[in-house]
């Protein structure tokens, strides 16, 4: 969308209107398409030449379909129709096809009962208009959350008496333990863990000008502030409650304090801390450093995902490598976009990335300028101790933005997918947000020419500015809560681990009792099917079945869920039928062979490991930016 | 501080960790400090002060109670030689001690 078409848009959300996409009206699809200046279709568009077909129709020999001219809206700017398909999915293939400068729904207006708060048309970022935004607004048709659903904040704590964020609050934990080389510099709150998650501020006194990021309470508030209360703004999961757990204090925070944090926000024991009574389904880290996975974090989330509980962590904002935790596998990683959908140049970025979201990007960039497309929330005015509490600015250099903000819209649609299924895993609910994300756009109609995101190197690098996303780079696509609610509806296919190799002329038990379905309904039929080698599947309908692998090879087994509401889901997986190795021609050195490939693989595992754990990390900032 | 008042300390650590303040001294010109992250392959072992002190000493360092993490992994702060840069030779040694599972510094996340 062109900045001078905004204001029409805001026009309307100030009407109390919400734009809803024509598609939910009709079958067919109808989207306004600006072509690009001195394409031939743009030519043929100007002159308006044999009616206003001829512009569209070339249009639609490229983008393969079959498109319909209506009306010119400006010389190069016309609506086109097509059958068979919804709005959005016509706007969202033109992008991705970069056959013209934008492409857009066009929307009706429609009254709707939305989100009634007063800065929620500033959100851009929650509705469907930019191409970008995570639709959250569709999402809320199905479902705005359950205060059963808790999601864990791990951050700075959090101003506890925030009015947009009143009653969501649950007894969170300060887990910011005495400093290193003694006193609480980092805790600055004059102790060490204890019951009280309030944010006292982070500014460093030993730096001029310092001031605190109330870095919890942005986040919270865009994971979940009270909505329609007429205060404020909406929040993502709209009635969730969060769970503060403040582990990052004055200049930041030490692993062992997040992973404490992180293990006891979802239920799992610390020693000499009270047992948490409200066990998150979903932990949002907001934070980062420079680092390759540690052993610790990996370890507990492998412990927290066993325990049902999503990850969510920010990519971070420098422009590189993804920071870790974010760099950690058994988690999904956000990373930012801007409204267009294209990498925004802060964020960082590569194949860890799980999704992308938009994390902010304000157009403008002098000083006391509108930072346009911010991300608005609820946050505290003090500069160092708490003052009153407030929203963040409009205007540069404090308009928010970061891959903080990205991170809390996903962990909000996660919430609102496990309100509706809260039989999902944490895999399920990655799995889903992935499916349901949209694509990213081949071009940025702002910002044409832009190079495609480069491959990150293990070691970086800085040269992976704003830039066009790929799937190795920025994740499946761009989050859409919409899709990722819908899917949550969805059966669970699950089949039991097998081994990942056994030997021909093996039968294997497949089972896949412990699949699932949402709430109300129940997973009515089962169908197994294999791919590859030949192999023999004695009861393919059953919910166990027994799998014959007669030869050496590669067999990929199926299985189709389909449960009491006709939804279906499937899960795969490979077994190999691997021949014995012959024995090792043997030249001597007898007694060695209880040893062989396991314990060279050991071997080789313990020398990765050393690897790892040795390798010298700086620590680093991330949000907010 | 001697050997047994570190032992005491590391007791009382465990029992009060309040104490800690009381229990902190300077380490010795010659050393430095890191903060370790130290996991075991038994529970056991984290309540039992005089083998982390043991597995400490013959590591070449020593080892103070910071904060726990869970049952089996706890934060720590290890002491070593000052020609030991970062601890690194002694995080290694640590590391390969009976009954440790992992030795990892423990990093600080900084926001800005």
């Amino acid at each position: 969308m062109t900045l001078t078409r905004l204001p029409a848009l805001l026009a309307l959300s100030l009407l109390g209107l919400h734009a809803l996409p024509a598609a939910a009206q009709a079958e067919s699809a109808r989207v306004i398409v600006k072509y690009r200046n001195g394409d031939a279709m743009a030519v043929a568009a100007s002159a308006q030449v044999q009616g206003v077909s001829a512009a569209a129709s070339q249009l639609g020999v490229r983008a393969g379909v079959a498109l319909r001219g209506k009306r010119f809206v400006a010389p190069t700017t016309q609506v086109v129709v097509a059958d068979g398909m919804s709005s959005r999915a016509l706007a969202d293939q033109l992008m991705r096809q970069g056959l013209v400068e934008y492409a857009e729904p066009d929307l009706k207006a429609q009254a709707m009962a939305t989100a009634g708060d007063p800065m929620y048309n500033n959100q851009w970022y929650l509705q469907s208009a930019q191409f970008a935004a995570i639709r959250a607004d569709q999402a809320w048709d199905v479902t705005t959350g359950s205060s059963g659903v808790v999601v864990a904040v791990l951050d700075t704590g959090v101003r506890p008496n925030h009015p947009d964020l009143t009653g969501k609050f649950l007894p969170g934990y300060d887990f910011i333990s005495e400093d290193p080389n003694g006193g609480f510099a980092t805790a600055n709150d004059g102790d060490g863990r204890d019951p009280d998650p309030a944010d006292p501020g982070d500014w460093d006194a030993s730096v001029a000008g310092s001031r605190s990021s109330w870095h919890g309470t942005r986040v919270s508030g865009v994971l979940a502030a009270q909505t329609n209360n007429s205060l404020g703004v909406a929040g993502v999961a709209q009635q969730s409650r969060i769970l503060p757990v403040r582990v990052l204090g004055v200049v930041g925070g030490y692993v062992s304090d997040i992973v404490a944090g992180m293990r006891w926000a979802a239920g799992l024991p610390v020693p000499g801390v009270p047992d948490n009574a409200n066990p998150a389904r979903v932990l949002n880290l907001s934070f980062g450093g420079q680092s390759e996975c540690s052993q610790t974090y990996q370890s507990a989330i492998n412990d927290i995902n066993a325990r049902g509980a999503t990850i969510v962590a920010a990519a971070g904002n420098f422009t590189g490598p993804v920071l870790s935790p974010g760099n950690c596998s058994g988690l999904l990683t956000v990373a930012g976009v801007r409204h267009t959908g294209s990498k925004v140049g802060y964020s960082s970025l590569g194949p860890q990335v799980g999704i992308s979201a938009p994390a902010g990007n304000c157009v403008n960039l002098a000083n006391n300028q509108e930072c346009i497309y911010r991300i608005d929330t609820t946050t505290n005015v003090g500069t160092t101790s708490p003052g009153a509490d407030g929203y963040t600015s409009s205007t540069n250099p404090n308009g928010n933005v970061g891959t903080s903000f990205a991170a809390p819209q996903v962990s909000g649609v996660a919430a609102l997918m496990l309100a509706l299924n809260p039989n999902l895993q944490a895999a399920e609910v990655i799995a889903r947000i992935k499916a349901g994300a949209r694509g990213f756009p081949a071009s940025d109609p702002q910002q044409p020419g832009l190079p495609v995101c480069p491959t990150v190197g293990a070691t970086g690098s800085s040269t992976e500015g704003q830039c066009l996303c790929t799937t190795s780079t920025c994740g499946a696509g761009l989050l859409d809560a919409s899709a990722a609610v819908g899917l949550a509806r969805n059966p669970m296919a699950r089949i039991a681990a097998l081994p990942a190799s056994v030997t021909p002329g093996a039968v294997l038990t497949l089972d896949a009792t412990s699949s699932g379905a949402m709430p109300g309904a129940t997973v009515q039929s089962y169908a197994w099917s294999l791919s590859g080698t030949a192999g023999t599947l004695t009861s393919p309908a059953q919910s166990t079945t027994n799998l014959a692998l007669p030869t050496a090879g590669s067999y990929t087994v199926t299985l189709t869920v389909t449960d009491s509401n006709g939804r279906t889901d499937q899960q795969q997986t490979t077994v190999q039928a691997v021949s014995p190795a012959p024995p090792p021609a043997s030249g001597g050195g007898g007694g060695g062979g209880a040893f062989g490939w396991v314990g060279l693989a050991g071997l080789l595992g313990a020398a990765y490991a050393a690897r790892r754990s040795s390798r010298s990390v700086t620590a680093q900032a991330l949000p907010p930016r | 501080m001697t050997q047994p008042a570190r032992i005491a300390c590391l007791v009382a650590a465990f029992a009060l960790p309040g104490v800690l303040s009381a229990c902190r001294a300077a380490p010795p010109a010659a050393e430095i400090e890191q903060p370790v992250i130290l996991a075991v392959t038994s529970p056991a072992h984290l309540q039992d002060p005089p083998w982390l002190q043991q597995t400490a000493t013959r590591a070449g360092g020593r080892l103070r109670f910071r904060a726990a993490i869970s049952p089996d992994t706890a934060a720590f702060v290890l002491s070593c030689s000052a020609t030991d840069t970062g601890c690194g030779q002694t995080i290694a040694r640590l590391r390969s001690q009976p009954g440790v599972r992992l030795v990892e510094p423990d990093q600080k996340v900084r926001v800005p």
